[in-house]
């Protein structure tokens, strides 16, 4: 088990053409398991590649335990890793997979690959396949022999490639769970790659969130939820995706109002400290689908009542969710399943000021969600102290 | 819609047999040359020549007889064919598989224009070549030689090994050598116990298809070879004389000529569109 | 072997000051600060014998065209500058050659695209024997082109060829032989060509066919395509990339080879059939003229690398650096 050190890493292709990775810096504790998350091309395959050393940094330096691993073939690095398209050797049986990693890079003895291949095996339920052919086995299977093949190393990381993209919901839930008590029952420092937010939440010890090439927070998952650094991290973090309209400050101070005049917001509206902000400041206002709560338009519920035209209802049996238009944003709000408007049906939203989250002109969040609601207190004491920082 | 329906719609029978029908005149176009070809292989001189051509006749093994067993035996034509087309399969498999492999997974900008130069030496014109290596070998002292005749068909099954192999290497995904490569292979080892055995049978279609090549090849062999080197097709050739030809031993060394490779064709089918086009053309 | 292990890194590895182990670097240092990457060490052997083999003909073909090469009486080469080429514009029958050739090609590639096509598209409406009707046709490709000259030599002989006499039967041909006219004998050439390579355009376009998936076609459909529109406006432009490769490789191939042409006609009657590969191979190797041979001979291999250079784009396009 070793800690793994991302240094000032940069990866540059066509001569600085594209930058890849840019200046990234992470550590990995001993044992953790760390999700890499953002969309496609934000860098975070290229960095996993790096710290597997598939690819070269151009920049920087990649330590895995006390060692810089940058010069070191993948071979030197002993580290195992899961291909997003599993990587099975076609022409060898379940078995000659699992032990091909042990027979190269290991002195141990036919039987004592024997042994740890099938110790491997019964691990994770797959003792009756050892003799098929990985053509012959079903995605979820196929996915279980790729995962033998990392245990069976006991290496001092692994490494997952969005490993479960190629299943269908219900399997990847299942091997989500499956993953995560093999890593813990294991204790091997991992590194998790996806664009999933959901599986990033609900796997990561820590989350990593990467866009354009960089980091743009880490945390743990609570912590990056309720404190997103920034806009894009709010954005991409939370099903559905938080709701954000531009804004300016009003020449008073505390109003804040959208462009087109569809929407003003007193700040000062609660005993609420007020944000550093100067009127004529450019502020992006952000308030997660389950802080909006929605009535029939003839009830003006708080003392800021704003109006929408309902587009389209999801009923989600749990919730439903509305979508409406603020000006030109489309906005979601996580209602009761008891509430089913129509779409054209006229309501009325609220969101209260605890719920506010603002982001300056640069997208720097100003102003995060207050949980200092006793109710909702006790979930994120364990992010709080790390989550004053990101405030 | 209906009217259109109507007007292009043909009648049943037709839409059902009327593709069979096609077929079975093309085969019948296909075959009738082979079988005929066959058939006068092993006829008797008197019966070949009669008007109108027969088809019910005492076969004869006489010619297939005389080319192996008489005074003029072809079988040293036949070894220098075996010989030449062997040497230069393995020549082309060996240094093509290594050189496809690495024109695959080559990451350069220009690999395009290499590739295409790789090919470009296949694509000239084989009078092209030969006019040039003619005076090289008459002046290297390689004219007459299985060696000499070994290069010169090289320079079609080199590259032609090189691109097809290559679009076998294109579908092995890189993930499975990154994968051997974590598991503590070396470049090499990715390469020799992971990507080269899946591509095995596509080395033995090209293995067989440079042979066909090579096996059939008639200007350069004619150019570079003398009697004691001469290949099959150069003696057959031969066998069109001033005063006269014996069809008989013409058509039954056509026969010796085209079996093996027709049975290496049925062989390696899957691979031959793929082979033919280099790599081209997938099925 | 060994050696192969540690070439894969690109250059300017750096050489940073860094804490912790060594990395148990043994030796190869060498290989591995060398822009060299291990693809272009296995790439290497098959491109420097390829570099062999086509630069030296090359070099010396064009050497060749500039030159009057002499065996006898004594072995002399006299540089003789363009004449050569001036000899090539200011001779006719290089015109006639290149005139057959077209006519060669352009007759060939029309008749085995328009059949080919045809077979191709029967072959995929009829659910069985396709494993047999493919063995069958590919018997001819794989026939040498001295035994297929031959071969049609033989069934088209005026005496007692078996097309000869079936062509007599409906009145035609009688008392005229086939290869021995002017019209005839090249339609017979295209027709020995036909017979031999209409398989690979079924091959290929057939390969093509499969590909196109099922759902397009019940797309169009529901559109409201018949039986014809649907390959007009459906099969036939998805063809379209096999159907060039096809064209582009047999122009190639009809370029390239003249054996069948060499045995059977001999360019006759009266050169109607010497196509340029013959032309030139009869003045460089039969009558010795090798610089003047040379110089036909370039440009035959200008023309062809220009179509070869249409073939690379049309596979490899515009993607081919990055595949």
């Amino acid at each position: 088990m070793a800690q793994i050190a991302l240094n000032h890493v940069t990866k540059e292709y066509n001569n600085g053409r594209i930058v890849a990775v840019n200046d990234l810096s992470l550590e990995i504790e001993d044992g953790e398991f760390l999700v890499l998350v953002g969309p496609s091309g934000c860098g975070k395959s290229t960095t996993l590649r790096m710290v597997a050393g598939l690819e070269d940094a151009t920049e920087g330096d990649i330590s895995i335990g006390p060692t810089r691993v940058n010069e070191l073939e993948p071979r030197e690095r002993d580290i195992a890793m899961v291909f997003q398209n599993y990587a099975l050797y076609p022409h060898m049986n379940v078995r000659k997979n699992i032990g091909f990693g042990l027979q190269l890079s290991t002195d141990l003895s036919d039987t004592e690959i024997e042994e740890r291949v099938e110790e491997a095996a019964q691990l994770l339920e797959i003792g009756e396949l050892l003799e098929k052919k990985p053509k012959a086995l079903s995605g979820g299977q196929q996915q279980r022999v790729a995962l033998g093949r990392a245990i069976v190393r006991e290496p001092e990381a692994f490494l997952f490639d969005e490993p479960l993209s190629n299943l269908d919901a219900k399997l990847r839930k299942q091997m989500r769970t499956e993953i995560s008590r093999i890593q813990e029952q294991l204790g091997v420092t991992s590194i998790y790659v996806t664009h999933d937010q959901e599986e990033a939440m609900t796997m990561g010890d820590r989350i990593a969130v990467m866009n354009d090439g960089e980091l743009q927070q880490i945390g743990e998952p609570n912590e990056v939820y309720n404190y997103p650094a920034n806009l894009f991290v709010a954005g991409f973090i939370g099903s559905p995706s938080m709701n954000t309209i531009e804004t300016e400050v009003a020449a008073d101070g505390t109003h804040l109002e959208a462009a087109g005049g569809a929407l003003t917001y007193d700040l000062g509206a609660d005993d609420h400290p007020d944000p550093d902000l100067s009127p004529g400041d450019r502020v992006t206002v952000g308030v997660r689908p389950e802080d909006v709560s929605v009535r029939a338009a003839a009830e003006a519920f708080t003392d800021q009542t704003h109006r929408a035209t309902v587009e389209v209802v999801e009923p989600l049996g749990s919730d439903n969710l509305l979508y409406f238009d603020v000006d030109g944003a489309s906005w979601t709000a996580r209602v009761s399943p008891a509430f089913e408007p129509e779409p054209g049906d006229e309501v009325a939203f609220s969101f209260p000021r605890d719920a506010l989250y603002l982001f300056d002109d640069r997208g720097v969040t100003v102003e995060s969600r207050d949980l200092t609601d006793p109710a909702e207190a006790e979930q994120v004491t364990a992010a709080d102290g790390d989550g004053a920082a990101t405030r | 819609m209906s009217k259109a329906n109507q007007s292009t719609a043909l009648p049943r029978p037709i839409r059902r047999y009327g593709p069979l029908a096609v077929l079975g005149v093309f085969s019948l176009w296909t075959l009738v040359p082979l079988f005929w070809m066959f058939l006068s292989s092993l006829k008797i001189r008197k019966s070949m020549f009669e008007f109108p051509p027969t088809i019910i006749f005492d076969p004869t093994l006489r010619y297939y007889q005389d080319m192996f067993l008489g005074s003029n035996p072809v079988t040293p034509f036949l070894a220098n064919s075996v010989i030449v087309a062997l040497g230069t399969a393995v020549l082309s498999v060996g240094l093509g598989t290594v050189g496809g492999y690495g024109l695959s997974r080559l990451d350069l900008r220009g690999k395009k224009h290499l590739a295409f130069w790789i090919i470009s030496t296949r694509m000239a014109p084989i009078v092209v070549v030969v006019i040039p290596l003619f005076y090289v070998y008459k002046t290297a002292g390689l004219l007459n030689t299985h060696v000499g005749l070994i290069i010169a068909h090289t320079t079609f099954n080199l590259p032609f090994a090189i691109w097809l192999m290559r679009s076998f290497f294109d579908e092995v995904p890189v993930s499975l050598e990154e994968a051997a490569m974590i598991d503590g292979a070396t470049r090499w080892q990715a390469f020799r116990k992971v990507s080269l055995p899946l591509v095995l049978p596509g080395m033995g279609a090209t293995a067989i298809i440079a042979i066909v090549f090579s096996w059939n090849d008639f200007i350069f062999a004619l150019i570079f070879t003398s009697n004691a080197t001469q290949t099959m097709p150069v003696a057959a050739s031969q066998l069109v004389t001033q005063t006269g030809t014996l069809w008989g031993q013409v058509m039954a060394t056509g026969v010796v000529i085209l079996l093996p490779m027709v049975t290496f064709g049925v062989i390696v089918k899957k691979y031959l569109v793929s082979g033919l086009t280099m790599g081209a053309v997938k099925e | 072997m060994v050696e192969h292990q540690r070439t894969t890194e690109v250059s300017g590895v750096s050489t940073d000051a860094y804490v912790g182990e060594e990395p148990d670097d043994t030796g190869e240092s060498i290989l591995e600060s060398l822009p060299i990457s291990f693809e272009m060490v296995l790439l290497a052997p098959s491109i420097i014998t390829l570099a062999i083999l086509s630069i030296i003909p090359l070099v010396v073909i064009i050497w060749l065209s500039f030159m009057e090469i002499n065996f006898t009486p004594v072995n002399e080469q006299i540089f003789v500058g363009p004449q050569n080429y001036a000899d090539m514009v200011n001779n006719g029958n290089v015109w006639d050659a290149w005139k057959a050739t077209v006519v060669y090609v352009g007759g060939s590639l029309s008749l085995q695209l328009g059949l080919g096509i045809l077979i191709s598209v029967m072959l995929h409406r009829v659910i069985v024997g396709e494993n047999v009707f493919t063995s069958i046709v590919i018997m001819p490709m794989m026939i040498a082109p001295v035994v297929v000259g031959l071969l049609w030599q033989f069934l088209l002989d005026p005496t007692f060829g078996l097309y000869t006499y079936m062509m007599n039967q409906i009145g035609l041909f009688i008392n005229q032989p086939i290869l021995g006219d002017p019209n005839s004998a090249m339609a017979a050439l295209i027709l020995m060509d036909t017979w031999q390579w209409t398989p690979l355009i079924v091959l290929i376009v057939l390969a093509q066919l499969k590909s196109i998936p099922e759902h397009l076609y019940e797309a169009a459909r529901v559109d409201g395509a018949t039986g014809f529109t649907q390959f007009r406006y459906v099969t036939l432009p998805l063809l379209k990339p096999a159907i060039a490769i096809a064209l582009l490789l047999r122009s190639m191939d009809l370029m390239r080879y003249f054996a069948k042409v060499f045995i059977t006609t001999g360019g006759g009657p009266s050169n109607t059939t010497k196509i340029i590969g013959l032309y030139v191979y009869e003045q460089g190797l039969r009558f010795f003229n090798l610089g003047y041979g040379s110089a036909v001979g370039l440009v035959m291999l200008v023309v062809t690398i220009l179509m070869g250079l249409a073939f690379v784009e049309m596979i490899m396009g515009g993607a081919g650096d990055n595949e």
